[in-house]
């Protein structure tokens, strides 16, 4: 209890840390994916974007560094993940000298490497926000809430892992019920002797408002057509983004998710965050003709980590995945860069607890029928791309939308003809969750007033956009994944069921947002 | 049938079902927000139906005006019932080992790992292995195979392993067995009410992270916790309880007993020493002479 300022200190440099190392990481990756003697100026948006991804990347190395090493048996501990981080760097760093891509590593836009004031003054901003950031994070002016789940999933497990420092057979429910990814973020309190994470939690979800307005900002300056008044166009992005991040940051669900100290947060973020890349990976595609690779190689690194965030990671990831069939990007880069690193972490986590660990708990989330459907899920999934996708059936990919999201609802009906009594009562509770504001607040009401106000707009287009359809996939695919679970939904704000679908904040405001901007400016 | 008339009849299914949404969430709501949400359900209706015919200029002005109107209400809410909702603490200090939590009797190993981590405990014995426990048929664990006394043993001892700075092992502290009777006696002649953590139930669950054994636990955990919650004797919920929590705050040595159903009793060791161990053999002298008699 004394200690507790040591503690703050503490807990704010393991963030700056985190911030740093992802910011090296993502800037090296950068520059080792251009072209050689690439030329382009980064964008205002470009560089932006590299300042908001460098914490969650930070934070989705370590984890992912720490997740590898307890899978291949090397003892975890702050020694190998350093002498990891070190090959890790090594690695990209000799990639970049070899190929002969140092000259892309530059300071400044100028091909001079002379910065300039403005570049200056960016670059100053951005260490002091996350500073700032981090402090108020820190700092102890938040309340947050912890449980039990809090407690013993995130706090005495991470330590236990950390002391450890490898996976044991008597870990037991720790390793089916728990997202490893988030216990091993639970890890930094003890490797750094400062105890607790909700500093690191806040300062990502920080980091998710600034990436939201980012993304929001994006589809505005894609949709609003350009007019002969350049700052009317300016003005009604800033206003359609501060909008919208607002609604976002203060919406009941988002809020409860940012403050629980639980793996939700960091789910929703990372969830998001790999969303935002396959829309702009999207975009890519269409503008450009092919995805940016750098692009892929983050949307690569924050899949597999989004995978391992909580137990239903994968399946959640694979639902990305089918939505992203939706966009215009190749079935090789599909595979590669979204399909292979859920099954990579998928298969070497099963195969270390059941193979390995012989780990058979009594009770489970995830046992055997779980792992089965998990795997056959990503695997048919390569399949389909592989096979099928832009290649047989013409008719799938002119209505592939429609078709997804028909086959989501066909499957929830026929859930529901199974075991019609569970998959009732669980969309019961629901809905009952949602209108007595069991963590929903006025939620629930609003999305409702925004679709009045979409029914009786005019839309010129009548397809359903790559939001839309993720977050109408979502609701039905937590409903179908709360069906699979062993027991019903209740009522109340502590249901992992109803916590799963308090995740969707982000995407019904996001979805929302391109359905009324689409209506405003496009009409 | 023209495009017009489908687009009408999709848009009057449409509102149909938004509103009886609507209508089922506002009844199932208390009064203000029924009140409220009603008038901007109105509002938001009238201008949906209208919203082709307005001007550019004036529909993005409600729009906004509409969202501005959400996200005041969300704060307004947020600030009335969100600490409601999640019992909120601050972080001044560290989350775990606030005081509130002892208070509320929650998170009861929190404060214990506190207390004990710069600490040497004593215990009666060292962990055990499985092997060593015969099995049994216990009728109070109805179906629950597990062999109960190995986890009744060594659970506290593991803990303790862990989580404090030392621990000693002392074959003179008392067995569990026979204590439940005796400490209901002790506080009752000494007038000492122990400070109560409150359940460690959520401890044990936990516990078995720390097992090497590879031995199941938490199936036993789960037998015991089912039998546990759906039987009526809820007193058999485990317990923390420390004699004199202040002096076991300050003092180096600490002694851990428990009795069979693994309530735990913490106290320093000079008040093992002073008070309680002299009870405890004058009343196991008196139940022997009893018995003798």
């Amino acid at each position: 209890m004394t200690d507790s300022f040591s503690y703050f200190l503490r807990q704010t440099a393991v963030v700056i840390g985190l911030w740093t190392t992802g910011f090296a990481f993502i800037y090296l990756l950068g520059a080792a994916l251009a072209p050689k003697d690439d030329r382009k100026e980064r964008s205002l948006y470009d560089r932006i974007l590299r300042a908001l991804l460098a914490y969650p990347a930070g934070m989705a190395l370590w984890s992912l560094v720490g997740f590898l090493l307890l899978v291949s048996g090397v003892k975890y501990c702050l020694l190998s993940v350093v002498v990891a981080y070190t090959i890790l760097f090594a690695g990209v760093l000799f990639y970049v000298i070899t190929t002969g891509k140092l000259g892309n590593i530059r300071i400044s836009q100028l091909s001079d490497n002379k910065i300039t004031l403005r570049e200056l003054i960016f670059g100053i901003s951005v260490v002091l926000l996350v500073v700032i950031v981090a402090v108020i994070s820190c700092i102890g002016v938040i309340s947050v809430s912890v449980s039990n789940d809090s407690y013993y999933y995130y706090s005495l497990y991470p330590q236990t892992i950390a002391i450890e420092g490898r996976y044991l057979t008597s870990f037991d429910v720790f390793l089916t019920d728990v997202g490893q990814a988030t216990a091993i973020v639970g890890c930094l309190p003890w490797f750094f002797g400062f105890e607790e994470t909700f500093g690191i939690q806040l300062s990502l979800v920080f980091n998710l408002v600034g990436l939201f307005a980012l993304a929001i900002w994006d589809m505005t300056e894609r949709i609003i057509p350009e007019s002969e008044d350049k700052p009317v166009k300016s003005k009604r992005m800033i206003t359609t983004t501060i909008l919208s991040t607002l609604f976002l940051a203060t919406a009941t669900p988002f809020m409860v998710m940012a403050r629980w100290i639980l793996a939700n947060a960091y789910f929703m973020t990372f969830l998001f965050i790999t969303f935002m890349l396959a829309v702009r990976a999207g975009n890519e595609a269409v503008d450009e003709g092919s995805c940016r690779r750098e692009t892929l190689t983050y949307s690569f690194l924050f899949i597999a980590m989004l995978s391992m965030t909580r137990m239903e990671g994968g399946m959640m990831a694979g639902l990305l995945i089918l939505c992203i069939c939706s966009l215009a990007i190749s079935n090789r880069d599909i595979l590669l860069y979204y399909t292979l690193p859920i099954a990579i972490t998928q298969v070497l986590y099963y195969s270390t607890i059941y193979i390995k660990l012989s780990v058979n708990p009594l009770y489970s989330f995830l046992d055997f029928t779980n792992v089965a459907v998990m795997l056959g899920f990503v695997f048919a999934i390569a399949l389909y791309v592989s096979l099928i996708r832009g290649k047989h059936v013409i008719t799938i990919q002119k209505h592939y939308s429609i078709l997804l999201l028909g086959g989501l609802l066909l499957g929830n009906i026929v859930l529901c003809l199974i075991r019609p009594e569970l998959y009732l009562t669980n969309l019961k509770y629901f809905g009952l969750n949602i209108i007595l504001q069991n963590g929903w607040g006025y939620f629930g009401f609003f999305v409702l007033f925004a679709l009045i106000i979409l029914v009786g707009a005019e839309r010129k287009s009548k397809e359903i956009s790559f939001a839309a359809l993720y977050t109408i996939g979502f609701i039905l695919f937590s409903i179908a994944m709360c069906w699979a679970r062993d027991g019903s939904l209740h009522a109340g704000i502590g249901d992992s069921g109803n916590r799963v679908l308090m995740q969707i904040a982000p995407f019904v405001v996001y979805s929302l947002t391109y359905e009324l901007v689409t209506f405003l400016y496009r009409h | 049938m023209s495009i017009r008339a489908k687009n009408i009849i999709r848009k009057l299914i449409l509102y149909i079902c938004l509103l009886a949404l609507m209508a089922v969430a506002l009844f199932i709501s208390s009064g203000k927000v029924r009140l409220v949400m009603g008038a901007l359900t109105v509002a938001v209706l009238i201008f949906s139906i209208v919203i082709n015919k307005l001007s550019e200029r004036i529909r993005r002005t409600a729009v906004f005006a509409v969202v501005t109107i959400c996200i005041l209400l969300n704060a307004f809410y947020n600030v009335r019932n969100l600490g409601k909702l999640l019992p909120m603490s601050m972080t001044t200090n560290q989350m775990i080992y606030q005081e509130m939590n002892a208070e509320e009797k929650s998170l009861p190993d929190a404060y214990l790992r506190d207390l004990i981590k710069d600490k040497t405990i004593i215990v009666r014995n060292d962990v055990k292995t499985y092997d060593q426990y015969d099995e049994e048929e216990d009728e109070e664990l109805r179906g629950n195979h597990f062999r109960r006394w190995y986890y009744v043993d060594n659970d506290y001892v593991r803990y303790f392993k862990e989580y404090s700075r030392n621990v000693e092992f002392d074959e003179e502290i008392p067995p569990y067995k026979g204590l439940t009777k005796f400490m209901n006696s002790f506080r009752e002649s000494h007038q000492e009410v122990p400070y109560d953590l409150g359940y460690s139930n959520d401890m044990l669950r936990y516990s078995f992270i720390l097992n090497k054994e590879g031995i199941q636990e938490s199936g036993y955990f789960w037998y015991s916790w089912y039998y546990h919650t759906f039987s009526e004797e809820k007193e058999r919920y485990l317990m923390i309880r420390i004699f004199n929590k202040e002096e076991c705050e300050n003092a180096d040595r600490l002694c851990a007993i428990w009795d069979h159903l693994g309530r735990l009793t913490l106290m320093t060791e000079d008040y093992y020493k002073n008070t309680f161990r002299p009870s405890y053999d004058e009343y196991f002298n008196a139940m022997n002479q009893e018995v003798e008699k």
